[in-house]
């Protein structure tokens, strides 16, 4: 013999290949219980579709038959009120879910806040935002003070932006450089107009990507009662902050107050001449076509190809200038 | 002579089972952290994510490049699941690399496309482009026909003519589940742009019903040769991946389904033309330039969003694969090489390259000498024998257990192949992997290593199965 590890390594060998036997084995019951739950999601929905129809149309109240009795038949009335929410619109249907999920889903998503598996704490979240259950507020909350994901964390603020309004700027503006540009802007368009007012009036104290992202959904609710906000935010001293607002005008969708096309056209930075020349489309064409011209042999091609529509108007001009002369 | 021959024997047998020795505990490792990953995520309800970056106001646009080169056969069904994927914007731009078969005259005919100019910014430097056309149909839809360049090359002429801030590569017989796009920009869209490159998990589609562009039902190829490579791609992406893509250590996307942010892209100098692992050498290139700016950008792996892509059938066209792999995978690590143990490039320097290096490039070398050992070892009888037995049993443990290892995590965490029947399929096939298809593959991988000394390089041509029903012949 020379002492070679033989034996522990066809030990191990076979110890991994019966731990792989055992996990195959595994593996395939909890698909077995898997598949059984979904059978009885099945069955649930095809026994009661008709009566959460009656019921969340108003024409019935919710029966003893409908409250799930495991977690298939939870999973099965999730489905029916996702499908209602994101098919059927209508006040009196989101409360009637409310109602129910608070009555009867409550202790089953409470029991999900509190696991060990992300996924798990992840989908009671979502399910606790969109069925409205606000009587799992406080859980939601000191789920918020301990150390949660980022993806928690922005689910949170919506679940407290969705149940606890007021005050929520006060509460929340020291985490706002806490989520991403793209979840701020969210959690933006989701707020009542006066949580959105009390948070554009505290622009200076939010974190930058929360700013932009302000900017952005300005632009984008096209509400021309922003113009003299979003214009003063055109002096700031935050080159990215001015060219969002200037984008954020552009996207108002309404003809540029001159002294702003102005300052745009004749900028030093080219993303700012780049949205001119996109502004200049909206203005008469002897108007169009003066600030075209300046932008016609602008160094950026971007600026440049943007005016490409607008060549043969150009070409038209400057051989009627030729005539003139 | 015979003390020689023992020594030689010896210091053999003792590299190469240091060699497996590494190989095994960074397989652990890296399976360890993909279960821990794949754990986190099991359960989680994807569907409320999609629906909600569905929306244009929360997405980035994405200009999506299809690079083609003779694809008539399966181009069509890959423009379709692209114009099904639910993405709230983008274009879709074909780029024919001078095909010399239909695949310009089947897309214009299947998509009724004429002429078109369309605003171009030439960054990067590419062979001419000969015409543009545009869809009648759907008005997103391009194709540009360009001289033949290769696929750098192509993939280049789409950056420059691309109008998003995003482009997302696919290859022309690839297919997109409807959701993929949007699951692999979830990182990109929710880290204020500080992932500036991901890619999704690449699967066969060889055996599977496909229609118009979708996949209906996913069954197992009857195919041995498919299944192994099926099981190849499981342990790949689920497993290197994950782990590498966790401590931003990712060297290689795969061109069939990545995204790039356009910007570093064209900063790190776009494709290279010349080299045949195009889309290795670009997650190399920007790495190395993260690495060199001091950015503390990612590039990403995400293992939910899948691309389907056709795989060889036939020893010979698998064999012509690998060879090219393994080609470019050489051609990047020593076009980069003075990344390697350098600790100016952080992790990807002191970890990915080194294990690329060992592991990926040389290692077929070292599995190769490997098998020949043993078959010696028992020739020589002895002492030699346990040592042949030993390194019997590594091979099995590295091969085999890892294999069956990464097929039943797949279908534990992202469960593809939902039969029984499928799954247990997978596993005895990876039983017998050590036996046939992993000496075959690091034999070619060998060949590949040759070739690179003499830089012979081809567009890789497949011949296409046409996985798909609605796609014209």
């Amino acid at each position: 013999m020379t002492g070679l590890p033989i034996g522990w390594v066809l030990g191990g060998v076979v110890f991994l290949l019966l731990l792989l036997a055992v996990l195959t084995a595994y593996l395939f019951i909890a698909r077995a219980a898997e598949e059984k739950r979904g059978r009885r999601a099945a069955a649930y929905l095809e026994r009661n579709t008709a009566a959460w129809f009656r019921h969340l149309r108003g024409l019935e109240p919710a029966g003893e038959e409908l409250i799930p009795k495991d977690r298939g038949e939870a999973a099965a009335v999730e489905e029916v009120f996702r499908s209602y929410l994101n098919n059927v619109t209508g006040e009196a249907i989101r409360e009637r879910i409310r109602v129910f999920s608070n009555r009867h889903l409550s202790s089953y998503y409470r029991k999900k806040l509190s696991s060990r598996n992300w996924s798990d704490r992840m989908n009671a979240l979502y399910r606790i935002h969109d069925f409205g259950v606000d009587s799992l507020a406080e859980d939601c909350r000191a789920l918020g003070n301990r150390e949660v994901s980022r993806d928690e964390q922005f689910q949170l603020l919506l679940i407290d932006l969705a149940f606890r309004p007021d005050g929520f700027v006060e509460r929340n503006i020291h985490r706002n450089g806490q989520i991403s540009e793209v979840e701020n802007k969210e959690l933006l368009f989701r707020m009542p107009e006066d949580v959105f007012h009390e948070t554009a009036r505290r622009l200076d104290e939010l974190a930058n990507d929360t700013k932009y992202a302000l900017i952005d959904v300005l632009g984008m609710k096209q509400d021309i009662y922003w113009l003299p906000f979003l214009e003063k935010q055109l002096d700031s001293n935050d080159q990215e902050l001015r060219i969002r607002a200037l984008r954020a005008i552009d996207a108002l969708g309404i003809r540029t107050p001159d002294p702003i096309l102005d300052q745009a056209v004749f900028s030093p930075v080219w993303q700012e001449r780049f949205i001119a020349s996109r502004m200049i489309r909206r203005l008469p064409e002897k108007k169009a076509l003066q600030y075209a011209e300046v932008l016609a042999g602008d160094e950026s091609w971007l600026v440049r190809e943007e005016l490409r529509g607008l060549g043969p108007a150009l070409e038209r001009r400057r051989l009627e200038k030729e005539a003139v002369r | 002579m015979r003390q020689a021959l023992e020594w030689i024997m010896l210091f053999f047998g003792g590299v190469i089972f240091v060699y497996m020795l590494i190989v095994i505990v960074a397989y652990s490792l890296m399976f360890l952290f993909a279960l821990l990953e794949l754990k986190k995520q099991r359960r989680l309800d994807r569907r409320e994510l999609d629906e909600r970056f569905v929306d244009a106001f929360y997405s980035k646009p994405v200009s999506i490049l299809v690079p083609a080169y003779n694809e008539q056969a399966g181009v069509v069904a890959s423009i379709h699941s692209l114009l099904n994927l639910d993405y709230p914007q983008t274009e879709l731009l074909v780029i024919d690399d001078g095909s010399k078969d239909e695949t310009a005259a089947v897309v214009i005919r299947q998509f009724d496309m004429e002429p078109a100019e369309k605003p171009v910014m030439p960054q990067l430097r590419t062979k001419p482009v000969k015409e543009v056309y545009r869809s009648r149909i759907h008005p997103n839809l391009w194709l540009i026909r360009k001289e033949n360049g290769g696929k750098g090359d192509a993939l280049n002429v789409g950056i420059n003519y691309a109008r998003y801030p995003y482009f997302c590569t696919i290859d022309g017989d690839s297919i997109l589940d409807t959701r993929s796009l949007l699951r692999v920009m979830k990182p990109i869209m929710t880290s204020n742009g500080q992932v500036v490159a991901a890619g999704g998990n690449v699967r066969i589609v060889n055996g599977l019903s496909v229609e118009y562009g979708a996949v209906d039902d996913v069954r197992l190829s009857g195919r041995a040769l498919v299944v192994m490579q099926v099981v190849e791609y499981l342990r790949a992406f689920l497993m290197g991946r994950i782990a590498l893509s966790k401590f931003n250590m990712v060297l290689i996307i795969s061109g069939a389904f990545s995204v790039f942010s356009k910007k570093f892209a064209i900063a790190a100098g776009g494709y290279n033309t010349t080299t045949i692992g195009e889309d290795m050498e670009m997650v190399v290139k920007i790495q190395r330039f993260l690495k060199e700016q001091k950015l503390n950008n990612r590039v990403e792996f995400v293992p939910d969003p899948v691309c389907w892509t056709e795989a060889p059938q036939s020893l010979s066209i698998l064999r012509r694969q690998r060879r090219r792999w393994h080609q470019g995978l050489l051609e990047s690590l020593w076009a980069h090489r003075r990344m390697t143990f350098n600790p100016k490039y952080g992790a990807v320097g002191m970890i990915s390259f080194p294990y690329f290096w060992l592991v990926e490039c040389f290692g077929p070398v070292i599995e190769l000498g490997g098998y020949l050992y043993v078959i010696l070892a028992f020739f020589l009888g002895g002492v030699y024998y346990e040592y042949a037995v030993l390194l019997m049993l590594l091979f099995i443990l590295y091969g085999t257990v890892f294999s069956i290892g990464s097929v039943l995590l797949e279908s534990w965490s992202l469960n593809a192949f939902p039969k029984r029947r499928d799954v247990l399929r997978m596993m005895a096939l990876s039983l017998t992997e050590v036996a046939w298809y992993k000496p075959l593959t690091l034999f070619w991988r060998i060949e590949g290593l040759v070739r690179s000394m003499f830089r012979i390089s081809s567009w890789g041509e497949m011949e296409r199965i046409g996985a798909t029903k609605g796609a014209p012949k």
